[in-house]
């Protein structure tokens, strides 16, 4: 195998003219975010449920001409899982609901960690979420299968980790976007210069987190987050998809350079950063540009 | 008296079949084509009248020769190649009946071969003898010389020699040596002619009462193509055995004078992918081709690219290509097999070949030391210059490709009756991409790999009688590989080998040939991988758990005697009638503590002359292949794996057209079975087996290639192979356990190098002047890949995983089409010989995908496509010392 690696530079070396990962031109599901609430029922920051915890999730679907996508959510405990999904053998008890027709909660059983050695509790199990985005629910076919999708729909997964973990595991949240330097308030509408280049940098509200892990000789590590930023938009063009983690010795900034389109087809451009903490918390904030 | 001359043009030397049990005797006790260490010369010239019709047209011509000589060399037989018209083939082929060489030799002793002779009428010179008074001869010789071929310093027996002006001419004898008598004092001009070299003059000074000399060089216009390469072995044996020579394949556009490349312009050699340099023979994957270097096995022959094979092309006597139905002294390999075979001996003046291409610059030395010459001496050492040249580029690379690559090769031989040889080669190549990267270390954000080989063999070869021989050749050697993907994947791969190959051949009859040998190969792996992730908890589905880097590796120790015993029947009094070759050869391997393996391979072969011209061939056999050794690792301590097996059959025929052309056509079918394939019940590697013995394939087609030998101007062949391969990965289980296992559909699917066709053609002439033009035609079915239509998106990674839009390997990239043209330029001068190429690569050229790319998630793909048109230049200078 270590002989095909020349013949991987070929890729490298062809500039390609298919789609980049950032380009909204089709349906797109780009995060995931649970939050647990608390007793009274409102959204806290944690992102990591104990058994007994109610979980609220959204997704952040999006397309490039239907406003409100339809999501349709399922779930299981990931060891009931396959390669794709949930096993249809989970039927009605894994259907959690169709965003944005209902809210989509995850009542997580008391008992879901019962079967699990003690020692084991701390780090818990995943929940597996399968997501399938379409224009509309209504229209689908019930035979529908993967091979017969097509660019208005998209499938994704995701995990949600259910444990007994001491340290805090919050969604990151992004507090405001630098544009040029600028602080300016996230989801607010900006107006841009066509062919103008533009620098956006995130800037979280707090600092990665430190949280505990239990390696596989069961020994306990102090470890902090790697928090990384992805970036789409519906115009424009923009000059890498994602960020490295800053503390990482290749990282320069989170940041992104946006080129607005110098002929602009529509009249604004939306423009999404999208935050991981590498725990399964995840965040977001968009922005709308106003071409000139 | 008419005067007619003669010039050997030993375009092509070409053993002949024993015919006799004496020559059954003196065969050498391995398969492997000896090297033709003795080229024939004429010692002996008769002179042919000049024919009447000729006179009377007053024409000049030359006839070209085929002339068939035997262990004596006595001319047996004498065939016209190229016919002059007027009568003078009658004279020519006559005459050439009564010639006497000195015999051609191998190791082991005189052989027969046969060789190309342009034989020359020249009206001029026959004049001129005729003219040549008598009374002058009783004068005393005071103009005398030395006829030399330029570059190798020969001298030349046979060659004319003229004084221009004058009704003076004569022949030089046996050591090149001509005199004249009664030439008057004065200024006079030497010409030396003959067709196939350069006719050359000379000044001379002659003064009364003094004897002149000259040396006169004269230059070959086939020059390089005397040198014992253009062997043609027909080994009985192999039921398909293909040699061609270095000088031919050196003239194939888009080898860079690479003889090891020319594999993949043969019958069976699938193309292997842009840059990967991948043996893929009749299907079968490149790890189940098997190549030897003098009878040991190296890793790769390829330097990274698959541009330049890891042998210096000046060391390489013979490349052999096996596509299947070998002889059991090949072993442990289900595919084909390629044989290099390196010079044994140095020519007789020393000689330094400097090599340089856009790749790479190479130098090789040899020579023979000793007092009487018998210690033959070999050095060579090549590098590659990418490298070095981007230090130079004056902007920003950024991430940067850095190839590197070197071989070397020494060689030491002692010619006695006992000759022994030994061989120190080996090869490092490296690719490091990355900015963090050195020319030599890598760096966490490297993306590379580096892998090297290094090889001691000794050779003895012991005649222990006339009609038994041993031969031993012990080696030690090892191979690293390290692979570097970033920090995410690191993996360090070593072995450390010793290998033993013995050979016996003991002849006790003349219709019975037996042989035996040990191929014993032993030795102890390492591995270290170093993961940002527990493998256990991929398993589990689990990425969020998937955060901790993780070093693991193992040793293994393995070793195996494989005993061959092999006899070769001729039944009948004519020994090349029939030839019958049964054969079996034992395989066993140790693992460590692990497993055992044995494999039992019975072969049989055979070849029958149906024709004078035609022979039927064919064979059948078992074949057998231990574990790969990453297969091998069990880290739950216990493993049970057997050996992959093939039953391979071919039956073929191959016909003479004349003793230029031939044309050979076989078909074959092969069956494997047990191949090893991963677990696919597999749940936690620390306790179940990785991979089983479980897989079945089928490989079957046909052949053909149309060749026309390099006999005169001419050469080149049409290769054209028909082909199906496929492969089933989990007969023993049925489709609801591979469902469940979660993996792929358990159907017949074409192995990744499938191939339906692969056609080359190749054709190259040689002008005056030393101009060669040489040109390749290319065309092969796209290789099968699996189509994706869509990627599930991973929210957590933000990676997406593909969703197979058909079965395995359904897909068919486009065919790839290629058109190559080389030219060459030869320059001789006196002690040396430059030859200058400029080759033009994808002259002509189709889109010719390697591989189809996606996008980030599966839903648009395009081709990448290989290399784009390349004019490439080089140079071979070669001094002689």
């Amino acid at each position: 195998m270590i002989r095909l690696l020349p013949i991987a530079l070929l890729a490298a070396c062809n500039p390609s003219e298919m789609a980049q990962s950032w380009e909204i031109d089709r349906m797109r599901i780009l995060g995931v975010q649970a939050s647990v609430l608390d007793e009274n029922g409102a959204l806290t920051p944690r992102a990591e449920p104990r058994p007994g915890d109610v979980v609220v999730m959204r997704s952040l679907t999006v397309h490039p001409e239907i406003e409100t996508p339809n999501v349709i959510w399922t779930g299981c405990v990931a060891e009931d899982s396959d390669s794709f999904g949930c096993a249809p053998t989970d039927g009605e008890e894994g259907f959690l609901g169709v965003e944005p027709l209902m809210p989509i909660f995850l009542p997580v059983p008391e008992t879901i960690l019962d079967e699990l050695p003690e020692e084991d509790k701390l780090e818990g199990l995943s929940y597996l979420l399968t997501l399938i985005a379409v224009p509309d629910v209504e229209e689908l076919d019930e035979d529908a299968s993967p091979d017969s999708f097509s660019n208005d729909e998209e499938i994704a997964t995701k995990y949600i980790p259910i444990s007994l973990a001491e340290t805090p595991n919050n969604n990151p949240y992004i507090e405001q976007v630098l544009i040029e330097k600028v602080p300016v308030g996230t989801g607010t509408s900006l107006t841009v210069t066509p062919g103008q280049s533009y620098f956006f940098e995130p800037v979280l509200a707090v600092g990665p987190e430190e949280y505990i892990y239990v390696n596989s000789q069961g020994e306990t590590e102090t470890r902090t987050e790697e928090p990384y930023f992805s970036w789409y938009s519906t115009e424009g063009t923009l000059d890498r998809p994602f960020s490295s983690y800053e503390a990482n010795a290749f990282s320069d900034t989170p940041g992104v350079t946006w080129t607005a389109p110098a002929d602009p087809v529509r009249s604004e451009a939306r423009l999404w950063i999208v935050v991981r903490d590498g725990r399964g918390g995840m965040g977001w904030v968009e922005q709308t540009l106003l071409f000139e | 008296m008419l005067f007619v001359y003669l010039l050997g043009l030993p375009l092509l030397a070409q053993e002949i079949a024993p015919q006799q049990v004496q020559e059954e005797q003196a065969a050498p006790p391995v398969e492997e084509p000896l090297p033709i260490t003795v080229m024939p010369e004429l010692i002996h010239f008769e002179q042919a009248p000049y024919p009447e019709a000729a006179l009377a047209a007053q024409v000049e011509g030359s006839v070209g020769l085929l002339l068939e000589i035997d262990e004596t060399g006595a001319v047996t037989a004498v065939e016209v190649l190229s016919s002059a018209g007027y009568g003078f083939d009658e004279a020519a082929a006559a005459a050439a009946q009564s010639f006497q060489f000195s015999p051609a030799e191998d190791p082991t002793g005189p052989i027969p071969v046969a060789i190309e002779f342009a034989y020359g009428f020249v009206l001029d010179a026959a004049a001129t003898e005729e003219a040549v008074p008598e009374e002058e001869i009783l004068e005393p010789v005071n103009l005398d010389g030395q006829v030399v071929e330029m570059v190798t310093r020969s001298t030349l027996p046979e060659m004319a020699v003229v004084i221009q002006g004058t009704e003076l001419s004569t022949t030089t004898d046996s050591e090149g040596g001509f005199s004249f008598r009664g030439v008057p004092s004065g200024t006079w001009t030497l010409q030396v002619a003959r067709p196939g070299w350069e006719t050359t003059t000379y000044t001379v000074e002659v003064v009364d009462g003094e004897i002149s000399t000259a040396k006169l060089w004269i230059k070959n216009q086939n020059y390089g193509q005397n040198e014992a390469v253009g062997v043609y072995r027909r080994k009985r044996e192999e039921v398909t055995r293909r040699t061609i020579s270095v000088e031919e394949i050196r003239k194939i556009p888009g080898t860079l004078g690479d003889p090891v490349r020319v594999i993949q312009n043969l019958p069976g050699a699938a193309r292997a992918p842009l840059g990967t340099g991948l043996l893929i023979i009749r299907g079968s994957n490149p790890e189940d081709s098997a190549v030897y270097v003098d009878g040991i096995r190296i890793p790769y022959i390829y330097h990274l690219g698959g541009l330049v094979s890891v042998l210096n092309s000046d060391i390489i006597q013979s490349v052999d290509y096996l596509p299947g139905g070998y002889s059991v002294r090949y072993g442990r390999s289900l595919g084909g097999v390629v044989d290099v075979t390196t010079k044994k001996k140095a020519p007789e003046q020393g000689r330094i070949i400097w090599s340089t291409d856009v790749l790479d610059t190479s130098v090789l030395y040899e020579g023979r030391h000793g007092e009487d010459g018998d210690h033959h001496v070999a050095i060579a050492g090549r590098r590659s210059y990418i490298d070095k040249l981007l230090q130079f580029y004056p902007g920003e690379l950024g991430t940067l490709a850095k190839p590197r690559w070197y071989d070397y090769q020494l060689r030491y031989h002692h010619d006695s009756e006992r000759p022994f040889t030994a061989l120190l080669f080996g090869f490092d190549d490296i690719l490091l991409l990355g900015e963090g990267a050195t020319q030599d270390e890598a760096a966490e954000d490297t993306l590379g790999v580096h892998y090297f080989t290094h090889r001691g063999l000794l050779n003895y070869d012991l005649p222990l009688s006339e009609d038994f021989r041993i031969r031993l050749t012990p080696s030690m050697g090892v191979d690293g590989v390290y692979t570097y993907v970033g920090s995410s994947f690191q993996l360090e791969q070593m072995q450390y080998l010793f290998e033993m190959r013995a050979e016996a051949e003991w002849t006790p009859s003349e219709k019975w040939t037996f042989s035996t040998g040990l191929d014993f190969l032993g030795g102890k792996g390492e591995f270290e991988v170093a993961l940002p992730f527990r493998p256990v908890d991929t398993l589990d589905g689990d990425p969020l758990n998937e955060d901790e880097a993780i070093t693991f590796g193992d040793s293994l120790w393995a070793w195996g005697p494989d005993f061959y015993v092999q006899a070769k029947w001729r039944p009948l009094d004519d020994p090349e009638a029939l030839l019958v070759v049964p054969g079996l050869r034992s395989s066993f391997v140790q693992v460590s503590d692990l497993y055992n393996t044995v494999g039992w391979d019975p072969r049989l072969s055979f070849r029958a002359r149906l024709f004078p011209e035609t022979y039927l061939k064919g064979g059948t056999g078992i074949y057998t292949q231990p574990p790969q050794p990453f297969e091998s690792w069990a880290p739950s301590g216990t493993i049970e794996l057997g050996m992959e097996k093939s039953w391979s059959s071919a039956l073929g025929i191959e016909q003479r057209i004349g003793q230029a052309n031939s044309i050979d056509i076989e078909g074959f079918y092969k069956t494997l079975s047990d191949l090893i394939v991963n677990n696919p019940t597999i749940t936690d590697p620390t306790t179940d087996q990785i991979y089983v013995n479980d897989g079945l394939g089928r490989v079957y087609g046909v052949e053909m290639m149309l060749r026309r030998e390099p006999v005169g101007n001419l050469f080149g062949w049409i290769s054209y192979t028909l082909s199906k391969s496929e492969r089933l990965d989990y007969p023993s289980y049925t489709d609801e356990e591979i469902e469940e296992a979660g993996t792929v559909d358990n159907e017949w699917y074409p192995f990744d190098y499938d191939q339906t066709h692969i056609f080359v053609a190749v054709a190259g002439y040689q002008f005056p002047k030393g101009f060669n033009l040489s040109s390749r035609f290319s065309y092969v079915t796209g290789n099968p890949y699996t189509p994706y239509s869509l990627g599930i998106y991973d929210i957590d990674t933000n990676n997406y995983s593909a969703f197979p839009g058909g079965d395995v390997n359904s897909g068919r990239l486009a065919p790839y089409l290629a058109w190559d043209l080389r030219g060459e330029k030869s320059f001789v001068f006196r002690n040396a010989k430059l030859d200058t190429y400029v080759e033009l690569l994808n002259l002509v050229k189709g889109e010719n995908p390697e591989f189809i790319n996606y996008n980030y998630d599966y839903t648009e793909s395009e081709p990448i496509s290989g290399l784009p048109f390349i004019p490439s230049i080089g140079f071979n200078l070669e001094v002689r010392l």
